[in-house]
Protein backbone atom coordinates (compact mmCIF):
# COMPACT_ATOMS: atom_id res chain seq x y z
CA UNK A 1 0.00 0.00 0.00
CA UNK A 2 1.38 3.39 -0.99
CA UNK A 3 2.35 5.80 1.75
CA UNK A 4 1.55 9.49 1.72
CA UNK A 5 5.21 10.49 1.46
CA UNK A 6 6.36 7.94 -1.16
CA UNK A 7 7.89 9.34 -4.35
CA UNK A 8 9.70 12.26 -2.70
CA UNK A 9 11.06 13.21 -6.14
CA UNK A 10 7.53 14.28 -7.12
CA UNK A 11 7.59 17.80 -5.75
CA UNK A 12 4.80 20.10 -4.72
CA UNK A 13 4.48 23.18 -6.97
CA UNK A 14 4.82 25.38 -3.88
CA UNK A 15 7.78 27.73 -4.27
CA UNK A 16 8.53 26.74 -7.89
CA UNK A 17 8.58 29.25 -10.73
CA UNK A 18 6.36 28.84 -13.77
CA UNK A 19 9.42 28.21 -15.98
CA UNK A 20 10.54 25.45 -13.66
CA UNK A 21 7.06 23.93 -13.62
CA UNK A 22 6.89 23.98 -17.42
CA UNK A 23 10.38 22.61 -18.02
CA UNK A 24 10.22 19.49 -20.16
CA UNK A 25 12.34 16.44 -19.47
CA UNK A 26 12.38 12.75 -18.62
CA UNK A 27 9.85 10.99 -16.43
CA UNK A 28 10.27 11.30 -12.69
CA UNK A 29 7.49 8.87 -11.82
CA UNK A 30 6.04 5.74 -13.38
CA UNK A 31 2.87 6.90 -15.16
CA UNK A 32 1.54 4.10 -17.36
CA UNK A 33 -0.79 5.32 -20.08
CA UNK A 34 0.01 9.01 -19.62
CA UNK A 35 1.32 11.21 -22.44
CA UNK A 36 5.14 11.31 -22.55
CA UNK A 37 5.16 15.07 -21.96
CA UNK A 38 4.05 14.55 -18.35
CA UNK A 39 7.03 14.04 -16.07
CA UNK A 40 5.08 13.14 -12.94
CA UNK A 41 1.52 13.33 -11.63
CA UNK A 42 1.87 16.88 -10.30
CA UNK A 43 3.20 17.91 -13.70
CA UNK A 44 0.21 16.21 -15.36
CA UNK A 45 -2.23 18.29 -13.31
CA UNK A 46 -0.38 21.62 -13.64
CA UNK A 47 0.59 21.21 -17.29
CA UNK A 48 -2.73 19.91 -18.64
CA UNK A 49 -4.52 22.75 -16.84
CA UNK A 50 -2.16 25.21 -18.52
CA UNK A 51 -2.56 23.60 -21.93
CA UNK A 52 -6.36 23.59 -21.72
CA UNK A 53 -7.06 26.93 -20.01
CA UNK A 54 -4.17 29.21 -20.90
CA UNK A 55 -3.00 27.79 -24.23
CA UNK A 56 -6.72 27.40 -25.11
CA UNK A 57 -6.32 23.86 -26.43
CA UNK A 58 -9.70 23.00 -25.00
CA UNK A 59 -10.08 19.94 -27.20
CA UNK A 60 -7.46 18.28 -25.01
CA UNK A 61 -10.32 17.68 -22.60
CA UNK A 62 -11.26 14.82 -24.94
CA UNK A 63 -7.98 13.04 -24.21
CA UNK A 64 -7.83 14.11 -20.55
CA UNK A 65 -11.37 13.25 -19.41
CA UNK A 66 -13.06 9.90 -19.83
CA UNK A 67 -16.25 9.77 -21.87
CA UNK A 68 -18.25 8.87 -18.77
CA UNK A 69 -16.40 11.18 -16.38
CA UNK A 70 -18.65 12.53 -13.63
CA UNK A 71 -17.94 16.04 -12.41
CA UNK A 72 -19.51 16.71 -9.02
CA UNK A 73 -20.32 20.25 -7.91
CA UNK A 74 -22.79 21.62 -5.41
CA UNK A 75 -25.07 22.49 -8.31
CA UNK A 76 -25.27 18.89 -9.44
CA UNK A 77 -23.21 16.31 -11.32
CA UNK A 78 -22.35 16.61 -14.98
CA UNK A 79 -21.34 13.66 -17.12
CA UNK A 80 -18.97 13.32 -20.05
CA UNK A 81 -15.99 15.08 -21.53
CA UNK A 82 -18.11 17.03 -24.04
CA UNK A 83 -19.80 18.79 -21.12
CA UNK A 84 -16.35 19.73 -19.84
CA UNK A 85 -15.34 21.02 -23.28
CA UNK A 86 -18.46 23.16 -23.57
CA UNK A 87 -18.16 24.48 -20.01
CA UNK A 88 -14.53 25.44 -20.52
CA UNK A 89 -15.29 27.26 -23.78
CA UNK A 90 -18.13 29.11 -22.07
CA UNK A 91 -15.95 30.15 -19.14
CA UNK A 92 -13.20 31.37 -21.45
CA UNK A 93 -15.65 33.24 -23.64
CA UNK A 94 -16.58 35.23 -20.52
CA UNK A 95 -13.09 35.63 -19.05
CA UNK A 96 -10.67 34.91 -21.87
CA UNK A 97 -7.60 36.25 -20.07
CA UNK A 98 -8.04 33.83 -17.21
CA UNK A 99 -4.85 32.73 -15.50
CA UNK A 100 -5.27 29.45 -13.68
CA UNK A 101 -2.58 29.69 -11.04
CA UNK A 102 -1.87 26.45 -9.27
CA UNK A 103 -1.03 27.00 -5.62
CA UNK A 104 -0.65 23.35 -4.68
CA UNK A 105 -1.35 19.81 -5.84
CA UNK A 106 -1.81 17.35 -2.97
CA UNK A 107 -2.08 13.84 -4.33
CA UNK A 108 -2.41 10.21 -3.36
CA UNK A 109 -1.94 6.83 -4.98
CA UNK A 110 -5.31 5.09 -4.84
CA UNK A 111 -3.96 1.72 -6.06
CA UNK A 112 -5.13 -0.14 -9.20
CA UNK A 113 -3.59 2.50 -11.44
CA UNK A 114 -5.65 5.34 -10.02
CA UNK A 115 -4.07 8.55 -8.79
CA UNK A 116 -6.01 11.27 -6.99
CA UNK A 117 -5.13 14.98 -6.99
CA UNK A 118 -6.42 17.90 -4.98
CA UNK A 119 -5.48 20.99 -6.98
CA UNK A 120 -5.80 24.41 -5.34
CA UNK A 121 -6.13 27.16 -7.90
CA UNK A 122 -6.67 30.87 -7.94
CA UNK A 123 -8.23 31.87 -11.25
CA UNK A 124 -7.60 35.47 -12.04
CA UNK A 125 -9.42 37.16 -14.92
CA UNK A 126 -11.28 40.17 -16.26
CA UNK A 127 -15.05 39.92 -16.57
CA UNK A 128 -15.16 40.87 -20.26
CA UNK A 129 -18.03 38.72 -21.48
CA UNK A 130 -21.61 38.05 -20.44
CA UNK A 131 -22.14 35.06 -18.17
CA UNK A 132 -25.13 33.15 -16.84
CA UNK A 133 -24.00 33.45 -13.22
CA UNK A 134 -22.11 36.76 -13.19
CA UNK A 135 -24.40 38.55 -15.63
CA UNK A 136 -23.45 41.20 -18.18
CA UNK A 137 -19.77 42.00 -18.59
CA UNK A 138 -18.63 44.48 -15.97
CA UNK A 139 -14.94 44.72 -17.01
CA UNK A 140 -14.03 44.22 -13.37
CA UNK A 141 -11.25 42.00 -12.12
CA UNK A 142 -12.28 38.74 -10.53
CA UNK A 143 -10.12 36.18 -8.82
CA UNK A 144 -11.38 33.43 -6.58
CA UNK A 145 -10.14 30.16 -5.19
CA UNK A 146 -11.13 26.80 -6.64
CA UNK A 147 -10.13 23.35 -5.47
CA UNK A 148 -10.51 20.55 -7.99
CA UNK A 149 -10.19 16.96 -6.77
CA UNK A 150 -9.59 14.56 -9.65
CA UNK A 151 -9.46 10.79 -9.78
CA UNK A 152 -7.23 9.91 -12.72
CA UNK A 153 -6.18 6.86 -14.67
CA UNK A 154 -4.10 6.56 -17.84
CA UNK A 155 -4.06 10.24 -18.76
CA UNK A 156 -7.75 10.77 -18.06
CA UNK A 157 -9.77 12.26 -15.26
CA UNK A 158 -12.46 9.69 -14.53
CA UNK A 159 -14.21 11.55 -11.70
CA UNK A 160 -13.93 15.11 -10.42
CA UNK A 161 -15.19 17.07 -7.41
CA UNK A 162 -15.06 20.83 -7.93
CA UNK A 163 -15.61 23.56 -5.34
CA UNK A 164 -15.36 27.25 -6.16
CA UNK A 165 -15.90 30.38 -4.10
CA UNK A 166 -18.65 31.56 -6.45
CA UNK A 167 -20.22 33.96 -4.00
CA UNK A 168 -17.03 35.96 -3.78
CA UNK A 169 -16.90 36.06 -7.58
CA UNK A 170 -20.41 37.56 -7.65
CA UNK A 171 -19.33 40.16 -5.11
CA UNK A 172 -16.21 41.00 -7.09
CA UNK A 173 -18.23 41.97 -10.16
CA UNK A 174 -20.67 44.00 -8.06
CA UNK A 175 -23.49 41.45 -8.10
CA UNK A 176 -26.12 40.62 -5.49
CA UNK A 177 -25.64 37.01 -4.31
CA UNK A 178 -29.23 36.58 -3.12
CA UNK A 179 -30.62 37.89 -6.40
CA UNK A 180 -28.46 35.43 -8.35
CA UNK A 181 -29.36 32.56 -6.01
CA UNK A 182 -33.11 33.29 -6.22
CA UNK A 183 -32.96 33.44 -10.00
CA UNK A 184 -31.18 30.10 -10.09
CA UNK A 185 -33.68 28.61 -7.62
CA UNK A 186 -36.61 29.79 -9.75
CA UNK A 187 -35.11 27.95 -12.72
CA UNK A 188 -34.54 24.85 -10.59
CA UNK A 189 -38.24 24.69 -9.70
CA UNK A 190 -39.23 24.45 -13.35
CA UNK A 191 -39.29 21.27 -15.38
CA UNK A 192 -38.61 17.68 -14.38
CA UNK A 193 -37.63 17.64 -10.71
CA UNK A 194 -36.05 14.21 -10.97
CA UNK A 195 -32.92 15.93 -12.27
CA UNK A 196 -32.28 17.09 -8.71
CA UNK A 197 -32.49 13.59 -7.22
CA UNK A 198 -28.70 13.59 -6.79
CA UNK A 199 -29.02 16.11 -3.96
CA UNK A 200 -31.35 13.91 -1.90
CA UNK A 201 -29.08 10.93 -2.48
CA UNK A 202 -26.05 12.95 -1.42
CA UNK A 203 -27.79 14.14 1.74
CA UNK A 204 -28.81 10.55 2.54
CA UNK A 205 -25.21 9.44 2.07
CA UNK A 206 -23.89 12.08 4.46
CA UNK A 207 -26.69 11.31 6.94
CA UNK A 208 -25.58 7.68 6.78
CA UNK A 209 -22.04 8.90 7.41
CA UNK A 210 -20.50 6.47 4.97
CA UNK A 211 -17.27 8.38 5.23
CA UNK A 212 -13.67 7.31 5.56
CA UNK A 213 -11.09 7.63 8.26
CA UNK A 214 -7.40 8.45 8.07
CA UNK A 215 -5.04 6.03 9.75
CA UNK A 216 -3.39 7.18 12.96
CA UNK A 217 -0.03 7.68 11.25
CA UNK A 218 -1.44 9.74 8.37
CA UNK A 219 -1.11 13.55 8.63
CA UNK A 220 -4.79 13.92 7.68
CA UNK A 221 -5.83 12.29 10.93
CA UNK A 222 -5.38 15.61 12.74
CA UNK A 223 -7.83 17.66 10.60
CA UNK A 224 -10.24 14.72 10.20
CA UNK A 225 -10.56 14.37 13.97
CA UNK A 226 -10.87 18.13 14.20
CA UNK A 227 -13.76 18.34 11.71
CA UNK A 228 -15.59 15.45 13.37
CA UNK A 229 -15.06 16.91 16.81
CA UNK A 230 -16.51 20.22 15.64
CA UNK A 231 -19.44 19.14 13.51
CA UNK A 232 -20.37 15.78 15.12
CA UNK A 233 -19.72 16.61 18.77
CA UNK A 234 -19.81 20.43 18.90
CA UNK A 235 -16.48 20.33 20.78
CA UNK A 236 -15.10 23.37 19.02
CA UNK A 237 -12.44 24.25 21.57
CA UNK A 238 -10.99 20.76 21.52
CA UNK A 239 -11.20 20.67 17.75
CA UNK A 240 -9.40 24.00 17.38
CA UNK A 241 -6.47 22.79 19.46
CA UNK A 242 -5.28 21.20 16.20
CA UNK A 243 -4.33 24.71 15.09
CA UNK A 244 -1.36 26.83 16.00
CA UNK A 245 -2.64 29.71 18.19
CA UNK A 246 -1.75 32.12 15.37
CA UNK A 247 -2.96 30.00 12.43
CA UNK A 248 -4.20 31.77 9.32
CA UNK A 249 -7.70 30.88 8.18
CA UNK A 250 -9.18 31.43 4.68
CA UNK A 251 -12.81 30.40 4.29
CA UNK A 252 -15.25 31.27 1.50
CA UNK A 253 -16.85 34.65 0.90
CA UNK A 254 -13.65 36.38 2.01
CA UNK A 255 -13.62 35.12 5.58
CA UNK A 256 -9.97 35.70 6.42
CA UNK A 257 -8.57 35.82 9.93
CA UNK A 258 -6.18 34.41 12.47
CA UNK A 259 -6.26 32.14 15.47
CA UNK A 260 -8.22 29.23 16.86
CA UNK A 261 -11.11 31.45 17.84
CA UNK A 262 -11.52 32.69 14.27
CA UNK A 263 -11.78 29.12 12.98
CA UNK A 264 -14.35 28.34 15.66
CA UNK A 265 -16.22 31.47 14.56
CA UNK A 266 -16.32 30.22 10.96
CA UNK A 267 -17.67 26.84 12.12
CA UNK A 268 -20.28 28.18 14.52
CA UNK A 269 -21.42 30.75 11.99
CA UNK A 270 -22.56 28.01 9.62
CA UNK A 271 -23.47 25.52 12.37
CA UNK A 272 -25.88 28.07 13.90
CA UNK A 273 -28.03 27.86 10.80
CA UNK A 274 -27.69 24.07 10.42
CA UNK A 275 -29.54 21.99 12.96
CA UNK A 276 -28.99 18.24 13.39
CA UNK A 277 -25.84 18.24 11.29
CA UNK A 278 -24.01 15.26 9.89
CA UNK A 279 -20.46 15.42 8.60
CA UNK A 280 -18.72 12.95 6.33
CA UNK A 281 -15.01 12.78 5.51
CA UNK A 282 -14.92 11.74 1.87
CA UNK A 283 -11.25 11.74 0.88
CA UNK A 284 -7.84 12.59 2.31
CA UNK A 285 -4.38 13.07 0.85
CA UNK A 286 -1.08 14.47 2.09
CA UNK A 287 2.27 15.40 0.59
CA UNK A 288 5.54 16.84 1.88
CA UNK A 289 6.12 20.56 1.41
CA UNK A 290 9.40 22.51 1.42
CA UNK A 291 10.94 23.26 4.82
CA UNK A 292 9.50 20.10 6.42
CA UNK A 293 5.91 21.32 6.31
CA UNK A 294 3.15 18.91 5.29
CA UNK A 295 0.21 19.68 3.01
CA UNK A 296 -3.05 17.87 3.72
CA UNK A 297 -6.20 17.83 1.60
CA UNK A 298 -9.55 16.79 3.05
CA UNK A 299 -12.76 16.59 1.05
CA UNK A 300 -15.75 16.62 3.36
CA UNK A 301 -19.51 17.02 3.27
CA UNK A 302 -21.89 18.55 5.74
CA UNK A 303 -25.65 18.41 5.86
CA UNK A 304 -28.28 19.69 8.22
CA UNK A 305 -31.65 21.39 8.50
CA UNK A 306 -31.73 25.13 7.96
CA UNK A 307 -33.55 25.74 11.24
CA UNK A 308 -31.51 28.55 12.74
CA UNK A 309 -31.08 32.17 11.76
CA UNK A 310 -27.84 33.93 11.09
CA UNK A 311 -25.61 34.45 8.12
CA UNK A 312 -28.00 32.71 5.70
CA UNK A 313 -31.10 34.60 6.80
CA UNK A 314 -34.35 33.42 8.32
CA UNK A 315 -34.65 29.64 8.77
CA UNK A 316 -36.48 27.84 5.99
CA UNK A 317 -36.51 24.23 7.22
CA UNK A 318 -34.71 23.17 4.04
CA UNK A 319 -32.25 20.30 4.16
CA UNK A 320 -28.93 21.78 3.05
CA UNK A 321 -25.91 20.08 1.54
CA UNK A 322 -22.38 21.46 1.63
CA UNK A 323 -19.46 19.97 -0.25
CA UNK A 324 -16.16 21.36 0.98
CA UNK A 325 -12.48 20.81 0.34
CA UNK A 326 -9.87 22.01 2.82
CA UNK A 327 -6.14 22.33 2.33
CA UNK A 328 -4.07 22.53 5.49
CA UNK A 329 -0.40 23.33 6.01
CA UNK A 330 0.93 21.50 9.03
CA UNK A 331 4.16 22.40 10.81
CA UNK A 332 5.54 20.60 13.85
CA UNK A 333 2.24 18.90 14.60
CA UNK A 334 -0.10 21.89 14.31
CA UNK A 335 -2.11 23.42 11.49
CA UNK A 336 -0.58 26.71 10.43
CA UNK A 337 -2.85 27.52 7.50
CA UNK A 338 -6.35 26.50 6.45
CA UNK A 339 -7.75 27.10 2.95
CA UNK A 340 -11.33 25.88 2.93
CA UNK A 341 -13.51 26.28 -0.14
CA UNK A 342 -17.21 25.60 -0.65
CA UNK A 343 -19.78 27.16 -2.94
CA UNK A 344 -21.78 29.42 -0.63
CA UNK A 345 -23.78 30.74 -3.58
CA UNK A 346 -25.10 27.21 -4.10
CA UNK A 347 -26.08 27.12 -0.42
CA UNK A 348 -28.11 30.31 -0.83
CA UNK A 349 -29.68 28.70 -3.92
CA UNK A 350 -30.78 25.70 -1.81
CA UNK A 351 -32.16 28.04 0.86
CA UNK A 352 -34.07 29.91 -1.85
CA UNK A 353 -35.78 26.63 -2.76
CA UNK A 354 -33.50 25.49 -5.53
CA UNK A 355 -32.07 22.11 -6.60
CA UNK A 356 -35.11 20.09 -5.68
CA UNK A 357 -37.18 19.23 -2.66
CA UNK B 1 18.71 39.74 -8.60
CA UNK B 2 18.44 39.33 -4.84
CA UNK B 3 15.01 39.36 -3.20
CA UNK B 4 15.91 42.68 -1.54
CA UNK B 5 16.75 44.26 -4.91
CA UNK B 6 13.55 42.85 -6.39
CA UNK B 7 11.49 44.20 -3.50
CA UNK B 8 13.07 47.65 -3.84
CA UNK B 9 12.19 47.72 -7.54
CA UNK B 10 8.68 46.72 -6.70
CA UNK B 11 8.38 49.39 -4.03
CA UNK B 12 9.33 52.00 -6.62
CA UNK B 13 6.49 50.76 -8.80
CA UNK B 14 8.72 48.88 -11.23
CA UNK B 15 8.36 45.27 -12.35
CA UNK B 16 11.25 43.06 -11.30
CA UNK B 17 11.75 40.36 -13.94
CA UNK B 18 11.00 36.79 -12.81
CA UNK B 19 11.12 37.78 -9.14
CA UNK B 20 7.53 37.02 -8.13
CA UNK B 21 6.16 33.50 -8.05
CA UNK B 22 2.81 33.13 -9.90
CA UNK B 23 0.70 32.71 -6.72
CA UNK B 24 2.25 35.79 -5.10
CA UNK B 25 -0.18 37.56 -2.76
CA UNK B 26 0.09 41.09 -1.37
CA UNK B 27 -1.68 42.44 1.68
CA UNK B 28 -1.36 46.13 2.36
CA UNK B 29 -3.23 49.40 2.77
CA UNK B 30 -6.25 47.43 3.93
CA UNK B 31 -6.60 45.38 0.78
CA UNK B 32 -5.23 42.36 -1.07
CA UNK B 33 -3.74 41.92 -4.53
CA UNK B 34 -3.03 38.61 -6.22
CA UNK B 35 -0.54 37.93 -9.00
CA UNK B 36 2.27 39.93 -10.51
CA UNK B 37 0.21 42.41 -12.53
CA UNK B 38 -2.04 43.38 -9.63
CA UNK B 39 0.89 43.68 -7.23
CA UNK B 40 3.00 45.80 -9.59
CA UNK B 41 -0.04 47.96 -10.23
CA UNK B 42 -0.55 48.41 -6.48
CA UNK B 43 2.98 49.76 -5.98
CA UNK B 44 2.82 51.79 -9.19
CA UNK B 45 -0.18 53.62 -7.82
CA UNK B 46 1.27 54.08 -4.32
CA UNK B 47 5.07 53.78 -4.54
CA UNK B 48 7.45 53.99 -1.62
CA UNK B 49 9.71 56.96 -1.06
CA UNK B 50 13.01 57.23 0.80
CA UNK B 51 14.39 53.92 -0.37
CA UNK B 52 17.94 55.15 0.01
CA UNK B 53 17.69 54.53 3.77
CA UNK B 54 16.47 50.99 4.22
CA UNK B 55 17.12 48.71 7.17
CA UNK B 56 16.70 45.03 6.46
CA UNK B 57 16.57 41.69 8.23
CA UNK B 58 16.81 38.54 6.15
CA UNK B 59 16.64 34.79 6.56
CA UNK B 60 16.69 32.10 3.84
CA UNK B 61 12.88 32.20 3.77
CA UNK B 62 12.03 35.80 4.69
CA UNK B 63 12.93 39.42 4.07
CA UNK B 64 11.89 42.45 6.10
CA UNK B 65 12.56 45.99 4.94
CA UNK B 66 12.03 49.00 7.18
CA UNK B 67 11.74 52.32 5.37
CA UNK B 68 11.05 55.21 7.72
CA UNK B 69 7.58 54.72 9.15
CA UNK B 70 6.78 51.90 6.74
CA UNK B 71 7.80 48.27 6.40
CA UNK B 72 7.56 45.40 3.95
CA UNK B 73 7.75 41.70 4.77
CA UNK B 74 8.11 38.94 2.19
CA UNK B 75 8.18 35.14 2.09
CA UNK B 76 10.95 33.84 -0.16
CA UNK B 77 11.42 30.53 -1.97
CA UNK B 78 14.68 30.07 -3.90
CA UNK B 79 15.15 33.84 -4.18
CA UNK B 80 11.62 34.38 -5.49
CA UNK B 81 8.84 36.15 -3.67
CA UNK B 82 5.69 34.24 -2.70
CA UNK B 83 3.97 36.65 -0.35
CA UNK B 84 4.23 40.33 0.62
CA UNK B 85 2.85 42.45 3.44
CA UNK B 86 2.98 46.25 3.24
CA UNK B 87 2.61 48.32 6.41
CA UNK B 88 2.67 52.02 7.01
CA UNK B 89 0.80 55.27 6.65
CA UNK B 90 -1.52 56.12 3.80
CA UNK B 91 -5.08 56.01 2.69
CA UNK B 92 -6.73 52.61 2.69
CA UNK B 93 -7.54 51.11 -0.70
CA UNK B 94 -11.05 49.97 -1.53
CA UNK B 95 -11.47 46.52 -0.04
CA UNK B 96 -13.63 43.67 -1.25
CA UNK B 97 -16.80 42.81 0.65
CA UNK B 98 -16.34 40.18 3.31
CA UNK B 99 -18.56 38.34 5.72
CA UNK B 100 -17.91 39.35 9.31
CA UNK B 101 -17.03 36.38 11.49
CA UNK B 102 -18.00 36.86 15.16
CA UNK B 103 -15.28 35.22 17.22
CA UNK B 104 -13.48 35.13 20.53
CA UNK B 105 -9.79 36.02 20.30
CA UNK B 106 -8.93 34.60 23.70
CA UNK B 107 -10.99 31.45 24.50
CA UNK B 108 -10.25 32.29 28.11
CA UNK B 109 -11.83 34.56 30.72
CA UNK B 110 -8.50 35.90 31.89
CA UNK B 111 -7.57 37.64 28.67
CA UNK B 112 -4.62 36.32 26.66
CA UNK B 113 -2.05 38.85 25.52
CA UNK B 114 -0.62 37.36 22.38
CA UNK B 115 -1.12 34.30 20.18
CA UNK B 116 2.11 32.63 19.14
CA UNK B 117 3.89 29.30 19.04
CA UNK B 118 7.65 28.91 19.06
CA UNK B 119 7.69 25.96 16.62
CA UNK B 120 6.02 28.03 13.91
CA UNK B 121 9.20 30.08 13.51
CA UNK B 122 12.21 27.83 12.88
CA UNK B 123 14.23 30.74 11.45
CA UNK B 124 14.08 32.61 14.74
CA UNK B 125 17.03 32.24 17.09
CA UNK B 126 15.70 30.69 20.32
CA UNK B 127 17.22 33.63 22.20
CA UNK B 128 15.03 35.99 20.20
CA UNK B 129 11.76 34.37 21.21
CA UNK B 130 11.38 36.27 24.47
CA UNK B 131 11.98 39.64 22.80
CA UNK B 132 9.29 38.79 20.26
CA UNK B 133 6.90 37.92 23.08
CA UNK B 134 7.76 41.18 24.78
CA UNK B 135 7.01 43.14 21.59
CA UNK B 136 3.70 41.36 21.22
CA UNK B 137 2.89 42.14 24.81
CA UNK B 138 3.62 45.83 24.20
CA UNK B 139 1.42 45.82 21.12
CA UNK B 140 -1.42 44.38 23.15
CA UNK B 141 -1.01 46.74 26.11
CA UNK B 142 0.72 49.93 25.06
CA UNK B 143 -1.15 50.51 21.87
CA UNK B 144 -2.70 53.65 23.27
CA UNK B 145 0.56 55.49 24.07
CA UNK B 146 0.14 58.09 21.31
CA UNK B 147 -3.39 57.32 20.29
CA UNK B 148 -6.37 59.44 21.23
CA UNK B 149 -8.81 56.63 20.40
CA UNK B 150 -7.18 53.41 21.56
CA UNK B 151 -8.97 50.23 20.64
CA UNK B 152 -11.08 48.52 23.26
CA UNK B 153 -9.24 45.29 22.61
CA UNK B 154 -6.06 44.60 20.69
CA UNK B 155 -4.66 41.10 20.14
CA UNK B 156 -1.46 40.32 18.24
CA UNK B 157 -1.10 37.02 16.35
CA UNK B 158 2.51 36.29 15.42
CA UNK B 159 2.66 35.47 11.71
CA UNK B 160 6.37 35.62 10.91
CA UNK B 161 9.48 35.93 13.08
CA UNK B 162 13.08 35.36 12.05
CA UNK B 163 16.56 36.53 12.88
CA UNK B 164 19.98 37.01 11.42
CA UNK B 165 22.86 37.44 13.84
CA UNK B 166 21.54 39.60 16.65
CA UNK B 167 18.89 41.27 14.51
CA UNK B 168 15.34 40.05 14.45
CA UNK B 169 12.09 40.90 12.70
CA UNK B 170 8.51 40.01 13.53
CA UNK B 171 5.20 40.47 11.75
CA UNK B 172 1.94 40.40 13.68
CA UNK B 173 -1.67 40.36 12.55
CA UNK B 174 -3.37 42.74 14.93
CA UNK B 175 -7.00 42.24 15.81
CA UNK B 176 -8.74 45.43 16.86
CA UNK B 177 -12.09 45.89 18.51
CA UNK B 178 -12.77 49.63 18.42
CA UNK B 179 -13.58 51.71 21.46
CA UNK B 180 -16.68 53.43 20.04
CA UNK B 181 -20.18 52.59 21.19
CA UNK B 182 -20.56 50.73 17.91
CA UNK B 183 -17.27 48.89 17.64
CA UNK B 184 -15.15 48.61 14.55
CA UNK B 185 -13.79 45.08 14.04
CA UNK B 186 -10.99 43.65 11.98
CA UNK B 187 -7.35 42.83 11.43
CA UNK B 188 -4.47 45.10 10.52
CA UNK B 189 -0.75 44.39 10.91
CA UNK B 190 2.24 45.51 12.95
CA UNK B 191 5.94 44.89 12.32
CA UNK B 192 8.98 45.07 14.55
CA UNK B 193 12.74 45.17 14.10
CA UNK B 194 14.82 44.54 17.15
CA UNK B 195 18.21 43.52 18.46
CA UNK B 196 18.57 40.80 21.02
CA UNK B 197 21.29 39.33 23.14
CA UNK B 198 21.34 41.79 26.00
CA UNK B 199 19.27 41.34 29.14
CA UNK B 200 16.50 43.71 28.11
CA UNK B 201 14.82 44.56 24.86
CA UNK B 202 16.27 47.87 23.71
CA UNK B 203 14.04 50.20 21.70
CA UNK B 204 12.54 47.96 19.05
CA UNK B 205 11.37 49.73 15.91
CA UNK B 206 7.62 49.23 15.63
CA UNK B 207 5.79 49.96 12.38
CA UNK B 208 2.04 50.13 12.50
CA UNK B 209 -0.23 49.44 9.56
CA UNK B 210 -1.90 52.83 9.85
CA UNK B 211 -3.69 52.51 6.51
CA UNK B 212 -4.94 49.08 7.54
CA UNK B 213 -6.13 50.46 10.86
CA UNK B 214 -8.12 53.13 9.04
CA UNK B 215 -9.56 50.42 6.81
CA UNK B 216 -10.70 48.51 9.88
CA UNK B 217 -12.35 51.65 11.28
CA UNK B 218 -14.19 52.25 8.01
CA UNK B 219 -15.07 48.65 7.16
CA UNK B 220 -18.68 47.55 6.99
CA UNK B 221 -19.68 44.69 9.26
CA UNK B 222 -21.64 42.31 7.07
CA UNK B 223 -23.64 39.70 8.91
CA UNK B 224 -25.32 38.31 5.82
CA UNK B 225 -25.48 38.50 2.06
CA UNK B 226 -28.16 41.11 1.58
Amino acid sequence: MAKWNDNPEVLSPVGRSFDELMEEGPRRQDLPGYEPVYRDFVDYIIRCTHRIWEEKNIGLCRTHYSNDCVMHTLTGPQVGCEVVVQGTIGALAMSSDRQVIGEDVIWSDEENGHLYSSHRIVSSSTHLGNDAMLGRATRREAGVMTIADCLCRENRIVEEWLVRDNLRAVWQVGGDPWAVARRQADADREGDQSRHEWRRLAIDRVRGQVGISASSDHPARLPCDMLRSAFSEDMYGEAASAFSPAAEIHWPSNRHGYGRGFWIGCCTQIRAGLHQPSVSIDHVAARPLPNNDVAVAVRWSLTGTHAGGGVWGEPTGRELLIMAISHYRIRAGAILEDFTVFDELAILRQIAGGLGA
Amino acid sequence: MTPIDALKMLLRGQRPKDALLPPCRLEGLGTEAYGEEAIVNHFRQVPFEGLEAVASVTSPANVALFVGDAAVFADIFDNRILRIWRLGPGLPCAAEPRIGVPFDTDLFQSRRDIALRREDHPQLDPNAFEPVQEIGYRLAHEWSADDSHPPWRSRPFLLRAFSNGNSGAALFALYQLGSGQQRSVGFSFAAARFNFGSASLANPQIVRDLAGEKAVEQAAWRTGFT
